[in-house]
């Protein structure tokens, strides 16, 4: 699968005099399970709204599909981050709404996932419990049979076991069905075993956009003597160096493989957690892979200074 | 599409239809006692006018109330079809199906639009048959007090037009249900007050007054007119002033104070009086001016509101 489901270039949104997403380009390919990390406030929600074409960008273009966001509406589902049902709605009404609302709708996909989660339809959305909720709102995104879901911190306010359970039946869909998921957190260790594409926003930028698989085999963590870093810096592109005065900790990005090092380091492959972390410390670090793409300059890798 | 809107916005349809029922189950109890009433009384006897203005006051106190009754449109039925929408997180859920953001509004805004109007006709049209059976008290009434000429006709639904547009463009700009419906409530107030109030007198722009020049006391203006204005003329045709006082004071009438009626006087030394009134027969034009007015600022605002929700939550700065 080759196809861009997600394709930002130079996109930027701004609220009055603060830029909430600045310069973002970044490509997302066809049946990924993206996980966009970074703080809270890093422009996540917004990056996630401009693609659900919720939000219109203040400078460059988001397609989603192959169109501009806001346009292939029935292909693509949003789960904003405080899962909104209508209060008032019994859960059968919820699925209503979404016959109602789209074209494409799999009733028998809604009302077996809702059984066989123990939900009532009878119920009252509002009284449902929150992880109950989560679920109803997924399964409303889901019934629409979306080629493309945006998953806005789809485990915030749930419990471990809802985390646990919402995360597996996804899976469960995205294998199903191979749509592609771009959801958010900021926390890396809930997706560490369930996203295969990483994405770090930070302070407004993105930072890291690239298959994880790859980050992970491109990424070193090297520590040896602080006399030999200099060397290194000068070889390698670093993301972080971590110096006491005898010791250097120093995590290096290599995508051509690791050159022949002084045996003095030790070097050991970097944790999904570690690599994000170290990144978010180090705003002008980024790793991006080439962008090309019409109308916009490719995006090399910002070698740390 | 219909269906959401029914399911979203049943209870204050429902109430509102519900009041309706109740208030014209009242007029038309009402009203045709007072036809069984008048049955076999001469037209035109005292014994008849007595009765028919006894069967007016009747109900007369609570039509003071009828001008309110538009604004809760805005309130309930306006303000909350965006605000809440925003208030509540929904709006990300409802805007980000297959149905678009622009087809939403327009949906919400033809389908509840003409809910609120089919409810101000009904209001109107009730209101007028009640006034029918009070013969020409009622046609001069429905006329002359502001609150019957607003509340009846087609005039009415205008108005609940106005208030709902009003709040829906409300919500859409404040995004909170309850400052939407206190700047709902404010935009009727505001456009009641300058259509009604006799400041502005802007009902005087929607015809030419007919104008009456009389010589003696007896008012020349049919019951039920709406005055608009009235001037002195000498006995040479010159308009002089509107004030009795001074007219009176030039022309040597004996002074017994600014508030003494110098008319007698007046018209003994030659002195007219033209006045200028609607006559209640232009009911139905002041009606449909008013009409055509209010429904060309509630498309007008609407037009906004669906202008604006190209991108719901916020647009290009």
């Amino acid at each position: 699968m080759t196809e861009t489901v997600l394709e930002a270039t130079g996109l930027g949104k701004r609220y009055r005099r603060r830029w909430a997403l600045r310069d973002c380009s970044l490509a997302v390919p066809a049946g990924r399970v993206v996980a966009l990390v970074g703080p809270n406030g890093a422009g996540k929600t917004t990056l996630l709204h401009l693609a659900a074409g919720l939000l219109a960008p203040t400078a460059g273009t988001v397609r989603v599909l192959g169109s501009p966001a806001g346009h292939e509406r029935g292909r693509v589902a949003f789960l904003a981050q405080d899962k909104p049902l209508y209060e008032t709605f019994t859960v059968a009404d919820m699925l209503r709404f979404g016959r109602r609302m789209n074209p494409v709708w799999d009733d028998g996909f809604a009302r077996a996932r809702l059984a066989g989660l123990d939900i009532p339809l009878d119920h009252r959305t509002g009284r449902l419990s929150g992880g109950q909720q989560a679920q109803v709102a997924l399964t409303v995104a889901l019934a629409k049979r979306p080629d493309l879901l945006l998953l806005d911190e789809p485990m915030a306010n749930l419990d471990p076991l809802a985390r646990h359970e919402v995360m597996r039946d996804l899976m469960a869909v995205v294998a199903d069905t191979g749509l592609t998921v771009l959801l958010s957190s900021h926390v890396v260790s809930d997706l560490e075993n369930t996203c295969d594409w990483l994405v770090v926003v930070n302070r407004g930028r993105v930072q890291v956009s690239g298959d994880i698989e790859d980050l992970l085999g491109a990424h070193h963590l090297l520590s040896g003597p602080a006399e030999l870093a200099g060397a290194v810096a000068s070889r390698l592109a670093v993301v972080e160096d971590d110096r006491t005065d005898r010791q250097a900790t120093l995590l290096v990005r290599a995508t051509d493989g690791l050159p022949a090092l002084d045996p003095r380091w030790h070097v050991r492959p970097v944790a999904l957690e570690e690599l994000v972390l170290s990144y978010l410390r180090q705003p002008e670090s980024a790793a991006l892979p080439r962008l090309v793409m019409a109308g916009a300059a490719p995006t090399d890798p910002v070698p740390f200074p | 599409m219909l269906w959401l809107v029914w399911r979203q916005h049943r209870l204050p349809v429902l109430v509102t239809s519900v009041l309706l029922l109740a208030f014209g189950t009242v007029l038309l109890v009402h009203g045709l006692r007072t036809v069984d009433l008048t049955a076999g009384l001469a037209a035109g006897s005292e014994e008849l006018d007595a009765l028919l203005d006894r069967r007016f006051h009747d109900l007369y106190l609570f039509f003071n109330w009828l001008p309110l009754v538009p604004a809760l449109a805005g309130l309930f039925l306006g303000a909350p079809v965006l605000a809440r929408e925003h208030e509540t997180g929904t709006a990300a859920l409802a805007w980000t199906q297959s149905v678009s953001p622009r087809r939403w509004v327009v949906t919400k805004l033809l389908v509840l639009g003409t809910v609120v109007t089919l409810c101000g006709l009904a209001l109107g049209a009730m209101l007028n048959a009640w006034l029918g059976t009070l013969d020409e008290l009622g046609q001069g009434n429905r006329f002359a007090l502001v609150p019957l000429f607003g509340g009846s006709g087609v005039v009415s639904g205008a108005w609940w037009l106005f208030s709902f547009v009003m709040g829906v463009a409300a919500g859409t700009v404040l995004r909170r249900t309850v400052p939407a419906m206190a700047v709902a409530l404010a935009a009727y107030v505001v456009a009641f007050v300058v259509i009604v109030s006799p400041i502005v007198d802007f009902r005087d722009m929607y015809a030419e007054p007919t104008r009456v020049v009389q010589d003696s006391p007896a008012d020349a203006r049919p019951a039920g007119s709406v005055s608009a204005g009235s001037d002195w003329l000498d006995p040479d045709g010159r308009t002089v002033d509107s004030d009795m006082y001074p007219v009176a004071s030039a022309a040597g009438c004996p002074d017994e104070g600014p508030q003494f009626d110098y008319s007698p006087c007046l018209f003994t030394k030659g002195y007219r009086m033209a006045v200028e009134f609607y006559p209640p027969t232009m009911y139905w034009r002041f009606q449909w001016t008013e009409t055509a007015i209010l429904t060309g600022v509630a498309l007008a605002v609407g037009g906004l509101v669906v202008w604006s929700a190209r991108r719901p939550t916020g647009g290009r700065r």
